[in-house]
């Protein structure tokens, strides 16, 4: 009867378990001073914020933080079930592309109360920096970083070919594929695909050339496609050569260290500037950066300063007054910053920036630097994408593969990208 | 030797030959794993043996410390306390229901069964908006009660299993139990649950794997990191905007195979053991 | 035994059926009901989950039958679930029945067989997944060991793409197979030794023994990984980084609902589909149900 006994035993257990569980302690008592921090990161960045919340409880004994973090992957899915249950934190990380959302749901708080106020110190602050977190002339979000859209490239490679590096202020796109035909030509190394995660971020720095946006008020801000076809009749030139990586390559999503770049196939790769150390880590070899080249006839800048990330108060907060707090320090702290050590991003508050510049690694410096000179050749940034772009940017990509894979041809793949963007713009 | 023999030993000498060559193809893509746990995060991707150039310890003890303000202790720790509740809970709840929609003729039996069966095919993604709203309600959100308890329910899954190991015992077995004097539930407790036993292990061992490896249901319900199981701190590691430990993530994930592992190779033997006829054809 | 009436012991049954499925039950209707007959409030809505959901009555639907990546995610998982599913079934049958010995030899070659499902979707899948099919994979640097020069992308190619995830699939087989094996060692063995006894050999045995036994074990894995093939995501979203890609050729029908869930900030739309799924996955075990009675053989007679 051994059965029996055990059975009877585990009918029990099961009745207990339950209440096991529900008689583990309830949940700290919320005190008016508690606050919840939220953040996508990696290990590294984890730490660091860490302790910079440590430095902040040390400053502020009367606040206590609760952290959470997740990587990139799902934190999306849990903040958005979070706001759909009223149940998020009361500082989280933001993100351009998801801000005018959330910002016209009645998700997260006007900051400009607490600027006035004096809990946020903006006083060190380019407003330039602070544009890309405002709608409608309110603050919904604080950069934590600025970034840049860049290319880098090696220069050994250039050198092996004897082509002198070009001046990336001046360059044009003429120059590009001269220089990448003959790069092909003289040491068989190809060139990469414009942008492969996100095409849009290459073809929308040429039409900002043109002193038009890729996102109008409604459906596309642009109306000739003379500009969308060059981007892609160079890359198509490219390949017709050979020079170009195939598509089929190319856009399968890989981490840096698995990409054509880190394994020398490419010489030159698209990114944000804050992906710089990510990309110069997996390369293992120097790298240079540079502005993307310009178009025939240019009558604007193309580059802008982008907020790599945001701090957001949502609405929904139960201490905002704390996440306020919290976000100034983080922000302007001078000591809490070394050990952040731009991590985010280059730091906006002009003073932190030019401390950090000092006190950062070379690959870090290659970046404030390349800020430096992208802010002296930026344009305005443009408003926040707005609802539907996330179907379109997987338009997007999926239209440049079919126009790479000679699936459709070239004019038929810019005339459906362009229909197709106005209609899922509306 | 007769020749008999010697075919005997060949077929064998075949067979084993096959069933290797074939282990090594299905087996390669986690021995690359193991042996990247070794490796220096620059040779993963550069070199195509399996042999580290250079074996690397360390790998193990960069990925354990993590962020040094959560460890794998803690990691691990909370995988197995949720994975093992939910496993007892799940299986233990599943026979008993399945013996409910397999032996006893209740009326409605065919609806809720249906009902069941339907559950198994919504997928995740449109009730788990509605079903955090719940817990969030009830207060749970940010503990393991929600990934919990309801496994005490019992998975469809394994009831499904379970109830097609029951129809295959004779209704003889049960009858001549019940002439002995037993009512359903001893009937359950003493002649069907033993005699499913190859479907409760199996079930034990689907819970432990499934629970082990559920991602997103912790990601929803646990906010605090020193709640967080293996199956979320691997998903932490890497952000596409720095650089990956790879090394230390191949090196924790070979390390989270072990107790899903070794879970199998416990109960495996009760599965190949068989089923104990005593009796069963008069 | 004491004569209860039949209406007598009808409620008995009633009552003791409801009590033994009562962990479900209660399961169902705290967690489970008000889930799904939301999910079906939101398939006719507009919801973005960030706001409230707006009545929109049948315009997902609308939507859904000119929405071409609904199509494309719809072929994509049929091909998907009529490929894998036969295929990892005989796979796990034939396997089993090899493995059905108790040898420690075998133990460790079932371990082995199954340590593939154990891996599950974890990151780790997906860069092996990488490693292998790439242009300068693994499997091209196979091939061209045996002489096969090439350097399809498998991985990157609309064309090849979706067999990587079918290859996915087949090579978790162990979980199927493992099924197999338990419904396999519950045939008493007593049959086949009395069908020895009248001169049987193998392969009326198999025919006569195992396979009418093993049927409801069939059964079993023929309706679940039906399922499993339909609803399946989190290979496809290993495998493609989330995307589908390339070009949609892997974008399955849960993954495109996903999208459109969280990425397209579209939870009415996703609900539709989801209830749509219900439907198809519904109607074919409904008839995989309905067929069983002609070819299912269970050892109880039901009835009692």
């Amino acid at each position: 009867m051994k059965g029996k006994h055990f059975l009877i035993l585990a009918l029990a257990f099961l009745m207990l378990v339950p209440g096991f569980i529900f008689a583990q302690p309830a949940a700290e008592a919320s005190k008016a001073s508690t606050m919840r921090l939220a953040w996508w990161g990696n290990p590294t960045r984890d730490e660091r914020t860490y302790k910079a919340v440590e430095m902040f409880q040390a400053t502020y004994p009367e606040i206590t933080i609760e952290t959470e973090t997740t990587g990139w992957g799902g934190y999306w899915d849990k903040m958005n079930t979070q706001a759909a249950a009223g149940s998020l934190p009361d500082l989280m990380q933001h993100d351009y592309a998801y801000m005018l959302q959330w910002v016209q749901r009645n998700q997260l708080a006007d900051l400009t109360p607490y600027v006035q106020k004096g809990i946020i110190d903006l006083s060190k602050i380019n407003e330039s920096f602070l544009s890309g977190g405002r709608v409608d002339g309110k603050l919904y979000g604080i950069s934590l970083g600025t970034n840049a859209v860049c290319l880098t490239y090696d220069p050994a490679v250039l050198a092996k070919a004897g082509i002198a590096e070009p001046d990336s202020t001046t360059w044009t796109w003429a120059d590009f594929e001269r220089i990448a035909l003959e790069i092909y030509r003289k040491t068989g190394v190809q060139t990469i695909p414009f942008f492969t995660t996100d095409p849009k971020v290459g073809f929308d720095n040429m039409i900002r050339q043109t002193g038009k946006a890729t996102y109008g008020k409604t459906g596309l801000g642009f109306t000739d496609p003379s500009v969308l076809r060059e981007f892609y009749a160079i890359q198509l030139r490219l390949l017709d050569a050979g020079a170009l990586i195939r598509p089929e390559i190319a856009f399968v999503s890989v981490s840096p260290e698995e990409g054509a770049f880190a394994k020398g196939q490419s010489w030159v790769e698209f990114i944000w500037s804050n992906q710089y150390v990510s990309t110069q880590a997996a390369a293992k070899r120097p790298l240079k950066l540079a502005l993307l080249p310009n178009i025939k006839g240019a009558t604007a800048k193309g580059t802008f300063l982008k907020p790599s990330m945001f701090f957001s108060i949502p609405a929904s907060a139960e201490n905002p007054e704390a996440a306020a707090k919290f976000l100034n320090y983080f922000l302007n702290d001078l000591s809490v910053n070394d050990f952040l050590m731009g991590e985010r991003g280059v730091p906006i508050p002009d003073d932190v920036r030019e401390h950090m510049a000092t006190k950062v690694d070379t690959i870090n410096k290659q970046i404030f630097e390349y800020i430096s000179l992208a802010s002296k050749n930026a344009g305005p940034i443009d408003a926040p994408d707005p609802a539907g772009s996330g179907e379109f940017l997987k338009m997007v990509r999926d239209v440049t593969q079919e126009i790479l894979l000679k699936r459709v041809s070239l004019d038929e793949g810019v005339s459906r990208l362009m229909t197709r963007g106005n209609q899922i713009l509306k | 030797m007769t020749n008999r023999k010697i075919k005997h030993l060949l077929g064998q000498a075949a067979f084993h030959l096959v069933v290797i060559l074939l282990a090594y193809v299905m087996l390669y893509p986690i021995l690359w794993m193991v042996s990247n746990s070794f490796k220096e995060t620059a040779d993963i991707f550069n070199t195509t043996s399996l042999i580290p150039e250079t074996f690397r310890f360390d790998n193990y003890a960069r990925g354990w410390r993590f962020n040094k303000s959560v460890t794998f202790t803690t990691f691990f720790y909370n995988s197995f306390y949720y994975t093992v509740l939910s496993t007892l809970g799940a299986v233990l709840a599943s026979s008993l229901v399945a013996y409910g929609f397999a032996r006893v003729p209740f009326r409605g039996r065919s609806f809720w069964y249906g009902c069941m069966f339907m559950t198994m095919m919504i997928p995740y993604q449109v009730v788990m908006v509605p079903q955090f709203i719940i817990f969030h309600k009830l207060g749970w959100i940010n503990s393991f009660k929600p990934l919990i308890i309801p496994q005490f329910a019992g998975l469809p899954f394994f009831i499904f299993l379970m109830v097609q190991f029951i129809r295959q015992i004779p209704y003889e077995l049960d009858d001549s139990a019940k002439i002995d004097g037993c009512n359903r539930f001893s009937v359950f407790t003493r002649i069907l649950f033993p005699l499913i036993k190859p479907a409760v292990i199996t079930s034990t061992i689907f819970s432990f794997y499934w629970r082990w490896d559920d991602f997103l249901g912790p990601l929803l319900f646990l906010n605090k990191p020193r709640l967080f199981t293996v199956s979320l701190a691997l998903r932490m590691f890497s952000d596409p905007m720095t650089s990956t430990d790879w090394s230390a993530i191949f090196a924790m994930g070979t390390l989270s195979l072990v107790p899903v592992l070794v879970i199998f190779l416990i109960f495996q033997k009760y599965i190949v053991q068989g089923l104990v006829t005593t009796g069963l054809k008069g | 035994m004491k004569q209860l009436s039949a209406r007598k012991r009808a409620w008995m049954d009633d009552f003791s059926g409801y009590a033994f499925i009562s962990p479900w039950l209660i399961g169902f209707f705290a967690f489970s009901i008000i889930p799904i007959l939301f999910s079906l409030y939101y398939s006719f809505t507009k919801y973005d989950i960030l706001g409230d959901p707006v009545f929109n009555g049948l315009e997902n639907f609308r939507t859904m039958a000119t929405d071409e990546l609904f199509w494309q995610s719809l072929k994509v998982t049929f091909f998907y679930a009529f490929v894998s599913v036969p295929l990892r079934l005989i796979f796990a049958f034939f396997v089993a029945m090899l493995f059905n010995r108790g040898t420690r030899a075998i133990r460790v070659y079932q371990a082995i067989y199954y340590v593939p499902s154990l891996v599950g979707g974890s990151i780790a899948v997906a860069v092996m997944w990488r490693r292998l099919f790439m242009a300068d994979g693994a499997l091209n640097a196979a091939l061209a060991k045996i002489g096969i020069v090439t350097d399809v992308s498998w991985i990157g190619d609309p064309n090849t793409a979706i067999w990587t995830l079918i290859i996915l699939a087949i090579w978790q087989f162990g979980s199927s197979m493992l099924i197999f094996l338990a419904g396999l060692r519950q045939i008493p063995k007593e049959l086949y030794e009395a069908a020895s006894i009248d001169g049987a050999g193998a392969l009326r045995k198999f025919s006569h023994i195992t396979v009418p036994q093993i049927t409801p074990v069939i059964f079993f894995n023929l309706v679940m990984q039906l399922i499993n093939g339909f609803t399946v995501f989190t290979q496809a979203f290993v495998v493609s980084g989330g995307s589908g890609d390339p070009l949609n050729s892997t974008l399955v029908y849960a993954l495109y609902l996903y999208q459109r869930a969280f990425k397209y900030y579209d939870m009415g739309y996703s609900s539709a589909m989801a209830w749509v799924l219900v439907l198809i996955i519904g109607l074919m075990t409904g008839i995989v149900f309905k067929t069983s009675s002609s070819w299912v053989f269970y050892e109880a007679k039901e009835g009692k």
